[in-house]
């Protein structure tokens, strides 16, 4: 019985032959013309699943943006990315085509208007030796267009280095629902699992979006930040929170929820979903995005400050980009 | 009770050996041709001429009986049959199957013999197991005891033990089942055309009726096998007027394996290095069984009147603690428990209230719950004085207090009719989840944390209603109709769905040996399974409908051919096509798991259909038996509602959509002390939804990378379930050894299970050479069975 026994518990596992079919090839655009910042856009194809290689540049393919109309001067192409010499602004209307060895394709965006923050600020709340709730808050105002949705994505940096984000998607705001989020937020970091500790803090919070409005078209958002607070024996780490909102067009919203949903359950327990794009006779996406941010650095608030520790708004705003 | 020129006779047909009721006993008047079928509780009611008669009562596996009657007035007949396994020196003839003449179509009645002739894993004998042998019956998975009919869902079964539903019907992930065969008298699968008094599944209805007990002596039996045991008990509390049938099962494989599991990984569980640079040893604890308690009662009051009272009792327990030192040298306890399990009672008086008039009322209570409980708690030590605990519950389930009454009345020779109705009240406890964090400093007194989260849905309450009538009704000696209509309404709050469910099934008798029948009918589902995967999970949550998601609806016609070659072998044949509507799957990603969404959100409603062919040859007397099934099918899904698309809105093949099913059961009795079974099956492998081509996210410029720090990449799936596995196929063998001693006998049955170890696909999954590997580097086949011998030894007295 014990033998059995071995043998249930070790399984059996076979590696499955399966062979690349050349004619499954698709090609991809990927772009995010983003305010204010350098446009370029991914152009290749897909790979093989179990190809280890790098994806390679399209042969034999062109490539034409449009800002308002106008053709876009193609500035360099490294590897697969195609540059331009364009940074996109608030209500751009933005065109793609191309044609490649599996067809032709086409794409069109805009780029969504930049979100206004305001009232922002940051309290400390209830707290111990070794951890410390935050309320932090802001108001932005929707623009009202039916084509805006937002996302709020929030950063944890360290020495300037990337941590660990969260993002956290929002319903178009015409809404008044609330949206519920609990985080976590257990996954390991890579690299000096000293600081995980330190580095990461979780969101845990209620009512991030609140039920009620301000004005008719100002949404208060509020968090509660519950910050892990350093305790080990090297040396303190500064670590900064970077609170990003960001206004996307449908297609993208409806992108990152794919993406996600595809990333993040791409499990035993769930059926691995369809990542949608908007880029007709291609997979990927071509979508605008404009973002507002704000930082601030829980060390510097004062760990032990009491309740009440207050980082203003000023100071706050002016980190506003 | 005269009636014209016709008179009555009526009466139960019971085991002469046992007393236990007979269900599907065939009485038939010789002369006429008339005749009729005993209903769960072994009575029968036959109006002809007045006239001597001649009837002829028989039941598979006993010899027949002939009984003369001068049909002068009504008469009460109560027929003992002999089984024949009793009779020495007898030539077992072929009766006929009753299947051949029944209006009743794509219904297969299964006796305890044939499930047990089964080779089996494991050593235990499996009902739902030996069903999926049946053509039109798949197994969900390797091993599983999931039964997908005729292109259903597994929660589209309708299982009744003594006539009250059973939610949960699996033990160990699903690869056992709940019924205990010690416990079970009578099997009966319906796959379509349902009686008019079946309804609230889609797809299948499993009928299954456990032992009265025998009412003239003590009799039981001990069974043990390789990883659970089991006792049967049953007797005369007072000899031929009450009795009872009491059975057991338990798992013990725990005693073995978990600590064998536990020894190959102790490595990795206690591999955690101390400040001191060793490594600590960890104190474990864990365990997994499950058990059945079946028990009935049954009071005679008179030959006419009954009371039985039932009840099971089942649950699955899977719990494990850990106690370590980590890496801070901080004592950490962790631990987990999940029960899972039934709980169903009935008590039901039959009453022969007249000779054409047969009673039937049950009160019954149905309860399926699932509780996980998991904490992890830190003490503090000489060097640390925090202390904190996290703990989470989980629990969902169901429970259903019924109140019914049906009646059989024969009001002439032609008509055998069904009637009744009932209420049911449902109690869902969807899922409540609670979480609790508590955080206590030593050093700071006031510095404590204590939060508690609670998330789910409070309980939903929902009434069912249903009325039915059924006429069997035999036309002419060549044709015999089966009409009826199932009336449901189901009451959720202010929403209500009623339903009316027409069923039809007819025969026509081309000759004595050849049939040809075909059947309509129409089902409502009001509760859905929410299931992420294949293997039954105790999470898996029953659910109502609401207002937004609708009762499945399915509509299924079928037609088919029934030919018996006397003394060989009897040949069916049924073609089918079903539609169903308002099919719930989850939308792409969700997952139940870790998801405290409304559930309403995670899935999404569209259509399916499904078509076949199914082929049985069958063979039930002689040295040599058992059956050839055969199934072709195709099982499609549709999910094209605006904001609910699956597959971009086309349609896909379901999960278990297979094109070929072939079983092969024989048994060969070698001698009175040794027999043979063989078991063989074949299907098409499963579906299932496969990225073969991918590419890069598109993310923005802080965005490049995910939590794991690592670039993202989209997996491009050109359709749900667009791969299909390697095919499955599986050879069983087992071997009976039965000895007779003064008051007792012993069978023991040796079983090999996959006798030439084929590798079958349980799973596959996308491999990386290590853990932040971007991209997989193979595609990897799990494979649960290998080939595996067991034993079982089972003493009846």
């Amino acid at each position: 019985m014990i033998i059995v026994a071995a043998v249930l518990f070790v399984g059996c596992e076979k590696v499955v032959d399966i062979n690349n079919d050349p004619s499954k090839e698709l090609p991809v655009v990927n772009a995010i013309p983003t305010v204010g910042e350098p446009l370029f856009v991914y152009f290749a194809h897909t790979r093989f699943f179990l190809d280890t290689n790098n994806n390679q540049p399209l042969a034999d393919a062109s490539l034409t943006v449009y800002a308002n109309d106008v053709p876009l001067a193609l500035d360099s192409i490294v590897r697969c990315r195609y540059h331009y010499a364009y940074e996109p602004q608030e209500g751009d209307s933005l065109r793609l085509e191309g044609i490649t060895p599996y067809g032709t394709l086409t794409a069109r965006t805009y780029v969504p208007r930049v979100p206004t923050l305001s009232n922002i600020s940051l309290l400390a709340d209830t707290g111990g030796q070794a951890f410390r709730f935050y309320n932090a808050s802001f108001a932005f105002e929707d623009h009202g267009g039916e084509a805006e949705y937002y996302t709020l994505v929030v950063e944890v940096r360290d020495s300037g280095a990337r941590r660990n984000h969260r993002e956290h998607r929002i319903d178009h705001v015409d809404t008044t629902r609330s949206v519920y989020f609990a985080l976590t937020d257990n996954d390991e970091i890579t690299g000096d699992a000293s600081y995980v500790n330190a580095a990461f803090g979780f969101f845990y919070t209620h009512n991030y979006f609140n039920d009620s409005r301000i004005d008719g078209r100002t949404y208060p958002v509020k968090m509660q930040i519950l910050h892990i607070i350093d305790t080990t024996e090297i040396a303190p780490f500064k670590h900064e929170y970077t609170v990003s909102l960001r206004s996307v067009t449908p297609a993208r919203l409806r992108y990152i929820i794919d993406a996600s949903r595809q990333r993040g359950t791409s499990s035993f327990f769930s059926e691995q979903g369809q990542v949608r794009g908007n880029v007709n006779g291609a997979l990927g996406i071509f979508a605008g995005v404009a973002k507002s941010s704000f930082s601030f650095c829980p060390d510097t608030l004062g760990i032990y400050g009491g309740v009440g520790a207050v980082a203003s708004s000023r100071e706050l705003i002016e980190r506003v980009k | 009770m005269l009636c014209g020129q016709t008179a009555t006779v009526s009466g139960t047909i019971t085991d002469a050996r046992s007393g236990e009721t007979l269900i599907g006993a065939t009485v038939v008047d010789m002369r006429s041709g008339k005749g009729a079928v005993s209903n769960m509780a072994g009575h029968y009611s036959l109006t002809l001429p007045r006239d001597s008669v001649t009837l002829r009562v028989s039941f598979v596996g006993y010899e027949p009986q002939e009984v003369r009657l001068l049909m002068d007035r009504s008469h009460e007949v109560h027929v003992s049959l002999v089984p024949s396994l009793l009779l020495q020196e007898v030539t077992i003839t072929a009766e006929r199957p009753g299947d051949l003449r029944s209006s009743q179509m794509s219904a297969v009645q299964v006796t305890m013999e044939k499930i047990r002739s089964v080779p089996v894993l494991f050593g235990e004998a499996d009902l739902i197991k030996a069903l999926q042998l049946l053509p039109g019956v798949q197994s969900g998975s390797e091993g599983g005891s999931g039964m997908y009919v005729r292109g259903g869902g597994p929660d589209e079964n309708l299982f009744l033990l003594d006539g009250v539903p059973l939610y949960n019907v699996t033990h160990l992930g699903g690869f056992f089942s709940a019924f205990n065969t010690d416990a079970v008298k009578n099997v009966t699968l319906y796959k379509g055309s349902f009686p008019a008094r079946f309804g609230g599944r889609l797809s299948a209805v499993l009928d299954v009726t456990q032992n009265n007990g025998n009412d003239k002596e003590l009799h039981g039996n001990l069974s043990v096998g390789l990883i659970s045991a089991k006792c049967n008990l049953e007797g005369p509390i007072v000899r031929e007027r009450t009795t009872f049938s009491f059975s057991f099962r338990r798992t013990y494989a725990e005693l073995f394996i978990i600590p064998l599991a536990l020894s190959l990984n102790k490595n990795s569980l206690a591999g955690t290095s101390t400040s001191d640079g060793g490594t600590d040893a960890a104190d474990y604890d864990a365990g997994y069984y499950f058990y059945d308690f079946n028990a009935r009662v049954t009071h005679k009051f008179s030959d006419r009147s009954r009371l039985h009272a039932s009840f099971y009792m089942g649950d699955d327990k899977l719990h494990g603690a850990i106690h370590t030192v980590n890496a801070d040298d901080e004592d950490v306890d962790l631990g987990f428990s999940s029960l899972w399990g039934n709980i169903v009672a009935s008590l039901r008086w039959n009453y022969a209230m007249s000779p054409k008039l047969f009673l039937n009322v049950t009160g019954s209570f149905s309860r399926y719950r699932n509780v996980i409980v998991g904490s992890v708690a830190k003490q503090p030590t000489a060097g640390d004085h925090n202390a904190s605990t996290i703990e989470g519950d989980y629990t969902s389930g169901i429970r259903e207090g019924s109140l019914r009454a049906d009646f059989d009345y024969t009001p002439s020779p032609e008509h055998s009719v069904r009637f009744g109705g009932g209420v049911t009240r449902h109690w869902f406890s969807p899922e409540v989840a609670t979480a609790s964090i508590d955080y206590f400093d030593s050093l700071l007194m006031n510095d404590t944390l204590h939060h508690t989260l609670d998330i789910g849905s409070s309980m939903v309450m929902a009434n069912t209603f249903t009325l039915f009538g059924e006429d069997d009704w035999s036309v002419s000696d060549a044709l015999k109709v089966n009409y009826g209509l199932h009336l449901s309404c189901f009451r959720l709050s202010d929403t209500v769905y009623p339903s009316l469910q027409p069923r039809l099934s007819a025969r026509l008798l081309l000759t004595p040996d050849l049939s040809v029948k075909v059947g309509y009918a129409a089902m409502t589902q009001y509760v859905h399974l929410l299931s992420t995967t294949s293997v039954t999970l105790p999470t898996d949550l029953w659910m109502p409908v609401t207002r937004r998601v609708l009762p499945m609806r399915s509509h299924q016609v079928a037609g088919g051919v029934s030919y018996s070659l006397s003394g060989i072998a009897d040949f069916s044949a049924e073609v089918y096509y079903k539609h169903m509507d308002n099919l719930l799957e989850y939308r792409d990603g969700a997952t139940l798991l870790g998801s405290y969404d409304a559930w309403e959100n995670l899935v999404c409603m569209g259509r399916g259909w499904s078509y076949g062919v199914e082929i049985l040859v069958q063979r039930e007397v002689g040295r040599l038996t058992g059956w050839v099934g055969y199934t072709w099918s195709r099982t499609m899904r549709l999910f094209d509602r605006k904001g609910q698309e699956l597959n971009n809105g086309e349609p896909f093949p379901a999960k278990y959509d297979r094109r070929h099913d072939l079983s092969v059961v024989l048994n060969y009795k070698l001698s009175e002390r040794v027999d043979f079974n063989v078991t063989w099956v074949y299907s098409s492998g499963n579906a299932a939804s496969l990225a073969t081509q991918s590419y890069p996210i598109a993310q923005e410029e802080s965005d490049d990378y995910d939590h794991m720090g690592r670039r993202g990449a989209v997996n491009y799936i050109e359709g749900r379930n667009n791969y299909r596995m390697p095919d499955y196929h599986r050879l069983d063998v087992g071997v009976n050894f039965h000895k007779k001693f003064k008051r007792a006998r012993r069978c023991i049955n040796v079983s090999i299970y996959n006798v030439y170890n084929r590798q079958n696909p349980y799973m596959l999954y996308r491999s990386s050479r290590d853990t932040y590997a971007h991209y997989p580097s193979a595609l990897v086949q799990l494979s649960l069975f290998p080939i595996l011998p067991s034993v079982a030894y089972t003493l009846y007295f």
